[in-house]
């Protein structure tokens, strides 16, 4: 960098420091547009992704109720991704990147989505723990985010916040009742926990001694984000694990336990290079979701045609 | 039908109606002030400003000529569909459910 660019990008920081919010058209450093673009475009994606394996319970919810529901959820993440894309093409536009750009990239292995959305959900139970714990987890990150330095993404984050926060109930709801519900209820719901544990632990991230903190780092002075993963992970234990414990359900970590005095969790560490194939697209349910997502753009595609030819012609 | 175009005399300005929204808190979303009569977007902008927002601080104003806007109506049924299975106010219920389980109901703001 030159040293024009170096001065301007350190009363940069100093203007974030002081509590400056940054605005779409305002001059930002290269790293800074660099890191935002990945950590939405990472967002926005996982939003998309995330109605896939939710959606296979919809023909399947035990309810009418439930269905409506579950459908308004899915609907509402869609409606996150399209929020979220719009904040990221603002940001991608200098660079002639589009919403196209992002689902090449997706198709074609390059843009990462969460770990979660590439696992199986075989049962109801599996899909209230996702509404339950999955986005009890995204919550507990999109709130860090909030107090952000880009006032575009935060805006956008309130009205999903605002949104999840209907996820979270309509997740507990489920889980209520099945924890409330039969044996073999019970039974479905400890499975789906047991099935799930590994992944919810990974949803965060590394700790911070692990490898690939530099985004974390970055982010983190450019003041995107204000927690490590570790500290939201933290965060977390504390919120899902008593009430997980209070409904007699066993989270299968026999050494998880909290600190007394310094309230920290210790807790097994989950596969983490098993976590680096997952988001490489290698998970379970990896290649059947991108498939699903590839062959529902292509057929679509009719669809964003009349829609373009209908915008021109008024 | 005469157009305001046409209808205007030589040289006289056209005046045309604004609506008027403004930022009021910097992570703040846009919201309706106003409408107003206007020359042109800057002179709407000036009006706005001195007319509607004298004392307010204000992180950004827009001014949209009215023909721009595409409305939906109120009368659409649309906005009247019983829609309460997306609220969290059906879900109040695991307030008192948490509470038998020696725990408090999350929300949001807690959890942030």
């Amino acid at each position: 960098m030159n040293p024009d660019g170096e001065a301007r990008t350190q009363e940069f920081l100093e203007r974030l420091d002081g509590g400056h919010l940054v605005e779409a058209d305002d001059w930002m450093p290269d790293a800074y547009r660099a890191e935002l673009v990945r950590l939405i475009r990472l967002h926005a994606v996982s939003e998309i992704m995330g109605t896939l394996p939710e959606k296979e319970w919809v023909p399947r919810a035990p309810t009418l109720y439930r269905k409506l529901a579950l459908m308004a959820k899915v609907q509402d993440e869609a409606g996150h991704g399209q929020l979220l894309i719009r904040v990221a093409e603002d940001l991608m536009a200098p660079r002639g990147e589009n919403r196209e750009h992002i689902m090449e990239d997706l198709f074609a292995g390059r843009q990462k989505f969460h770990n979660v959305f590439h696992l199986p959900v075989p049962t109801w139970a599996d899909a209230g723990l996702i509404g339950w714990l999955v986005d009890g987890a995204a919550i507990i990150t999109q709130g860090m985010l909030l107090g952000g330095s880009y006032a575009p993404y935060t805006r956008a984050l309130r009205r999903i916040v605002e949104e999840e926060a209907f996820h979270i109930q309509h997740g507990e709801s489920i889980c209520m009742a099945l924890a409330e519900g039969t044996a073999g209820q019970r039974a479905m719901f400890q499975e789906a926990l047991t099935r799930w544990w590994p992944a919810l632990m990974m949803f965060f991230g590394p700790p911070e001694d692990g490898a690939a903190l530099s985004h974390q780092a970055a982010t983190l002075r450019f003041r995107i984000r204000s927690k490590t993963n570790e500290e939201l992970r933290q965060r977390y234990l504390s919120k899902y694990v008593p009430r997980i414990r209070s409904l007699g359900f066993i989270i299968p970590d026999p050494t998880l336990q909290q600190d007394p005095d310094t309230k920290a969790w210790t807790y097994q560490q989950p596969d983490w290079q098993q976590w680096r194939a997952i988001i490489a697209n290698h998970g379970p349910r990896s290649a059947a979701r991108l498939n699903l997502r590839r062959t529902s753009y292509a057929e679509g595609q009719w669809v964003r045609d009349v829609m373009a030819a209908t915008r021109k012609a008024v | 039908m005469a157009t305001e175009a046409s209808q205007a005399r030589a040289g006289e300005p056209v005046l045309g109606a604004y609506e008027v929204f403004a930022q009021t808190s910097e992570r703040g979303a846009m919201e309706w002030q106003a409408s107003l009569l206007a020359g042109s977007p800057a002179m709407a902008l000036m009006l706005a400003r001195e007319n509607f927002l004298r004392r307010r601080e204000i992180f950004d104003l827009w001014v949209v000529p009215r023909e721009a806007i595409a409305r939906a109506g109120g009368a659409d049924e649309w906005f009247r569909l019983p829609k309460t299975y997306r609220e969290v106010s059906d879900y109040q219920y695991l307030v008192g459910k948490w509470r038998q389980y020696h725990q408090q109901a999350m929300t949001p703001d807690t959890m942030a």
